[in-house]
């Protein structure tokens, strides 16, 4: 009785539900500090001074920390080490942290805020990607304002152009997206025996908090000790910041030997945490008379705000599918993440992605207009498969299931009828329907080749209940669910008998970060290493108690039998008792490393993903053209992930990412004025997509099975919210025949082109 | 957050008594939707006292009378949006405030918080504007009608002295041929009005006799489309009329460009929300 495969309950549905679920601001001990933050008031300025001496006098107020205070680096590892955890003599975005203050009450500790004054001498600043690579451009840190570049070299551009019979080049722009998960950051350290220190907290990455505390303090790792938290959504906006502010509590707490809890406001954490990176692509792309693909040349530019985090990286992914699922021979793209006075941008599901595919779907829609070709036929006749190439050169072996992902989306969607049905709309109501395809690399890849392994420990109790321990973590996601059903599956028990214990630091070695849809194939890969050896050490005694060779026994649904004859058998319980008595070592721990990966940043070539996973998503709009809005009705979206290890999961995450990416498509859009500072950080102001704004969405999974994977899984995740902006976009082209560049489409946007058109 | 203290009033005399005995910064608290929010943000200037007056059952009740609809002050946009008969004389006001918020604003948030806030962008206040009503502003010292276009003087501000609390609005219990609000927001729901569009009218002998369109959002205040309704009298509605009123509405507008919208947008989409409206009104009669 398998449980990989079905919709079981998710682990933590029941707590969430009934307000169970403990997050880090439930949490309280004794003679614990609130911590709050002093943010920079100036968008880039070198601090004259800071003075501290009236906010200390605030009653209550215990502790005040400046970058003078911190015994170790005042640098948050992450890519590279460039952003302080308290700025020193420069501040270079609005909102960023400068001080922090613990005190008895969350009251002491916000007039003691008010009461900071820092001096500052304001400095040029750069808003934008185009000021920033202006050569006169006032320098953001003593490296420039690059914060890295990466290359893609394949073929002979020049040669694929000349081949071309169309040719086409466009720019295209997208703004900054807020992750708005539902708890913001939060942190609660607390000093522990012999100068350790253990910290609390909402996050996606223990490991990597792990480092910054012990950064921070100029501690080793060993007296470090992580604990997630439950944790209210991530999407990405919990990889990197939150061992800033992790870092901040725990040497508030070093200092004062005391708890401190340190919440953010949705304002502060609006102010302070990363953004998905605002891009500018200049995209050219050639292709023959019949739609194939000669040449595609980009130059890729992200915001990466005043610090780079994990920008460098969020740019390669973008760079490695810069081109689309697509067979092309000659391929030439530069990608730039340089450096601006706003927030800094760090990981958002998609990662670097959404912004580029937004662009290459534009441009295969428009190679389709023009070219008389049917949309979803250009991506066909362009479309990898196995055996064919990427833009990196690496040749794809198994699992490619775009080509099922664009038949089936087409198909279930009614695409052929309803092009032309919705052709016949010409009154103020027009609809439309779209189409756009892409890929994912999973995991990390060859850029986090040093994180590209994680670790599992599995116990089985004498009642013979199972607990688990891993290092990646649940944020929403689904991971405690899926982890059981594959440990149930691994040792032929029931899914309700699983446990994954919360994530702690100590449980198991660093097994990196919860990012890139990994923890299914990473930390289940682990799982399934640790299940194995237990159930060989299991095997011996039934072995023995039945009289049977372990190698025909099964294991399966809480029983252990002889194949040949299923009625010899033993319940689970009675081996696990017979275990104990024999003092059989009944935990393990299990490990896995990834698959094989590499790059080569000269030639910008390489095996850079063990595994991609492919969708197609079509949408339906109405576009309403006297007010310009745009009312999406239908987004149908199919996914190839191996295997789906819970449907009723996967469809969630289909869910979900359409929604995010209507927000993106249509909605969301970070303001800033003309000093840097963000002007609508809360969600009265920076709008989020209701249930009402949502659309009918037909998640279809497709499943092309992985051998490597656990049960075939590749992962999923990020992949849904990656093809929605383009399908709605190109969608609204084929309901008004206007092409939209920039994201989003704002109904004021649209409808100024649409009365310039008139 | 601030420190502050509040006060639960028990009747109107308990907080005459109060007044009289003078109150720093008085704020009444009615659904707090929006109070609530301004003193997390710490927009209200310190020391400053809440008055609570949600508990005041006299206000909450909605009187159809002769003349008037007397609808009390704490009605909530919930009860005015399901209200039957309310729906019946004053569509305009109805739909105004289903379409406030989400529902758990709607249950909380009152009509004469919504007032008394005085946003421009405020939902219920432009269809108050084209049904004529009146506010009962009542203190310790005495009591006085006022026209609802008298009653704001810009964003936020409005002639009401900090211990006057408006009662009651007061409605001509008139019949009306069509009523309608259009808006338009960031999103579909929850959202703040980027512009809105009220109007109220009858017709004689085929032809509209009086026209009232309120527009919100475009200006300091919610504002009277005078021209626009004076061109709108006596004419039939054709389909040039509707486009010659959705020119000159246009021209009336002031509108600004801020977070939610641009100026440009807003001009047009007076003339587009008016041409909606006396299109559906064509369609209905």
């Amino acid at each position: 009785m398998s449980v990989v495969g079905k919709s079981v309950e998710r682990k933590d549905a029941l707590d969430k539900v009934l307000g169970l679920a403990q997050y880090v601001d439930d949490m309280h001990f004794d003679n614990m500090l609130i911590a709050k933050g002093v943010y920079s008031k100036e968008t880039y300025g070198k601090i004259i001074s800071i003075d501290i001496s009236k906010a200390e006098r605030v009653k209550g107020v215990v502790k005040i920390v400046t970058s003078k205070d911190i015994p170790g680096e005042n640098l948050v590892p992450i890519v590279r080490k460039d952003m302080p955890f308290l700025a020193e003599d420069v501040v270079r975005y609005y909102g960023e942290p400068v001080a922090y203050v613990a005190a008895e009450t969350i009251e002491a500790a916000e007039e003691a805020v008010k009461l900071v004054h820092i001096q500052y001498k304001p400095l040029e600043t750069v808003l934008s990607i185009e000021e920033s690579i202006k050569e006169k451009a006032p320098k953001i840190h003593p490296h420039g304002n690059i914060h890295k570049s990466y290359k893609i070299r394949k073929g002979d551009v020049a040669r694929g152009f000349s081949e071309a019979d169309i040719i086409i080049e466009n720019e295209y722009r997208t703004p900054h997206q807020e992750h708005s998960y539902l708890e913001t950051n939060g942190m609660l350290a607390v000093p522990a025996y012999e100068g350790g220190i253990t910290v609390y907290g909402s996050m996606q990455c223990p490991f990597y908090v792990q480092e910054g505390v012990a950064n921070i303090l100029n501690i080793p790792l060993n007296k470090v000790r992580i604990v997630q938290t439950v944790t209210g959504g991530g999407f990405g906006g919990k990889e990197d910041i939150p061992s800033l502010y992790a870092g901040n509590a725990a040497l508030l707490a070093y200092l004062t030997g005391r708890p401190v809890k340190l919440v953010l406001t949705r304002e502060e954490d609006f102010f302070t945490s990363s953004k998905r990176h605002p891009s500018l692509i200049k995209y050219k792309t050639g292709a023959r008379k019949d739609g194939t693909l000669t040449a595609i040349e980009v130059t890729y530019y992200l915001d990466g705000g005043a610090y780079s985090t994990l920008s460098p990286i969020v740019m390669w992914r973008g760079l490695i599918h810069a081109t689309g699922p697509y067979r092309c021979e000659n391929v030439r793209v530069d990608s730039h993440v340089v450096a601006t006075n706003r927030v800094h941008c760090g990981a958002f599901r998609g990662f670097g992605q959404p912004q580029v595919i937004f662009a290459h779907e534009s441009q295969m829609d428009i190679l389709a207009d023009k070219l008389q070709i049917d949309p979803a036929e250009i991506r066909r006749i362009n479309a990898v498969n196995v055996g064919d190439e990427t833009s990196t050169g690496q040749k794809l072996e198994t699992s490619v299931g775009l080509l099922e992902t664009i038949e089936k989306s087409v198909d279930k969607s009614e695409w052929q009828q309803k092009r032309s049905i919705y052709e016949q709309d010409k009154g103020d109501k027009r609809r439309g329907i779209g189409v756009s395809s892409c890929f994912y690399g999973v995991s990390l890849g060859a850029g986090g080749r040093k994180y590209e392994r994680s670790g599992a420990y599995v116990e089985i109790n004498r009642d013979s209940s199972v607990n688990v321990a891993v290092g990646t973590t649940e944020m929403g996601q689904g991971m405690r669910t899926v982890l059981s059903q594959i440990t149930a599956d691994a040792l032929g028990v029931k899914y309700e008998d699983i446990y994954i214990v919360p994530v702690d630091s100590t449980r198991v070695p660093d097994s990196g970060p919860t990012v890139a849809s990994r923890a299914t194939v990473m930390s289940g890969n682990a799982i399934r290493d640790a299940c194995r050896q237990l159930k060989e050490r299991l095997g011996k005694v039934a072995e023995e108690m039945l009289k049977i060779p372990r190698e025909v026994l099964v294991w399966d649904n809480d029983e252990v039998y002889f194949k040949q004859n299923p009625s010899v058998k033993l319940t689970f319980k009675s081996v696990i008792e017979e275990a104990y008595k024999r003092d059989v070592h009944l935990a393990t721990q299990g490990w896995f490393v990834a698959p094989y990966t590499t790059f080569d940043e000269e030639t910008g070539q390489g095996w850079c993903y063990f595994t991609y996973v492919y969708s197609t998503n079509v949408a339906e709009v109405e576009v309403d053209m006297t007010t310009g809005i745009v009312t999406v009705l239908k987004v149908t979206a199919a996914h190839d992930l191996g295997k789906a290890i819970n449907p009723a999961l996967v469809e969630g995450q289909i869910q979900g990412g359409v929604v995010q990416g209507i927000g993106y498509a249509l909605i969301e859009n970070l303001l800033y004025d003309k000093s840097g500072k963000m002007i609508n950080p809360n969600f009265s102001t920076y709008i989020i997509p209701t249930s009402v704004d949502t659309a009918v969405i037909d998640p279809i999974i497709v499943e092309h099975i992985y051998p490597d994977g656990p049960y075939g899984a590749k992962g999923f995740g990020e992949l849904p919210i990656i093809g929605v902006a383009p399908a709605i976009v190109n969608a609204v082209f084929h309901a008004t025949g206007v092409r939209m560049k920039e994201l989003p489409v704002t109904p004021e946007r649209l409808f100024s082109v649409i009365g310039e058109k008139k | 957050m601030r420190r502050f203290s509040v006060i639960r009033i028990r009747s109107l005399e308990h907080l005459f008594d109060l007044a009289e005995k003078g109150m720093t910064n008085p704020y009444f608290l009615a659904g707090g939707t929006d109070l609530l929010i301004k003193i997390k943000d710490d927009l209200l200037i310190p020391p400053f006292t809440v008055l609570d007056i949600s508990g005041l059952q006299e206000l909450r009740s909605i009187h159809f009378e002769q003349d008037y609809v007397r609808i009390g002050s704490l009605v909530t946009h919930g009860e005015i949006e399901k209200h039957p008969e309310l729906r019946l004389l004053f569509p305009s006001l109805t739909d105004a405030c289903h379409g406030v918020g989400s529902p758990q604003i709607r249950n909380r948030a009152t009509i004469g918080g919504n007032i008394g806030n005085a946003s421009p962008a405020a939902d219920s206040i432009p269809p108050l504007y084209v049904y004529g009503a009146e506010l009962h502003l009542v203190n310790s010292k005495g009591e006085r009608w006022v026209k609802i276009e008298d009653f704001f003087t810009g964003p936020g501000k409005t002639i009401r002295n900090p211990v006057e609390i408006i009662k009651e609005i007061r409605i001509p219990a008139e019949k009306r041929d069509y009523g309608t609000y259009l808006r338009l927001g960031q999103r579909k729901a929850l959202a703040i009005s980027k512009i809105s569009l009220a109007l109220a009218g009858k017709k004689k002998n085929g032809s509209m006799e009086d026209v009232k369109i309120a527009l919100g959002a475009v200006g300091p205040t919610v504002i009277m489309a005078v021209e626009t309704s004076l061109y709108l009298r006596g004419k039939e509605l054709s389909s040039e009329v509707i486009k010659e009123a959705g020119n000159i509405i246009e021209k009336e507008a002031e509108p600004i460009t801020d977070l939610r919208s641009s100026k440009e947008y807003r001009k047009k989409m007076c003339s587009t929300l008016l041409v909606k409206a006396l299109t559906n009104w064509k369609q209905v009669a």
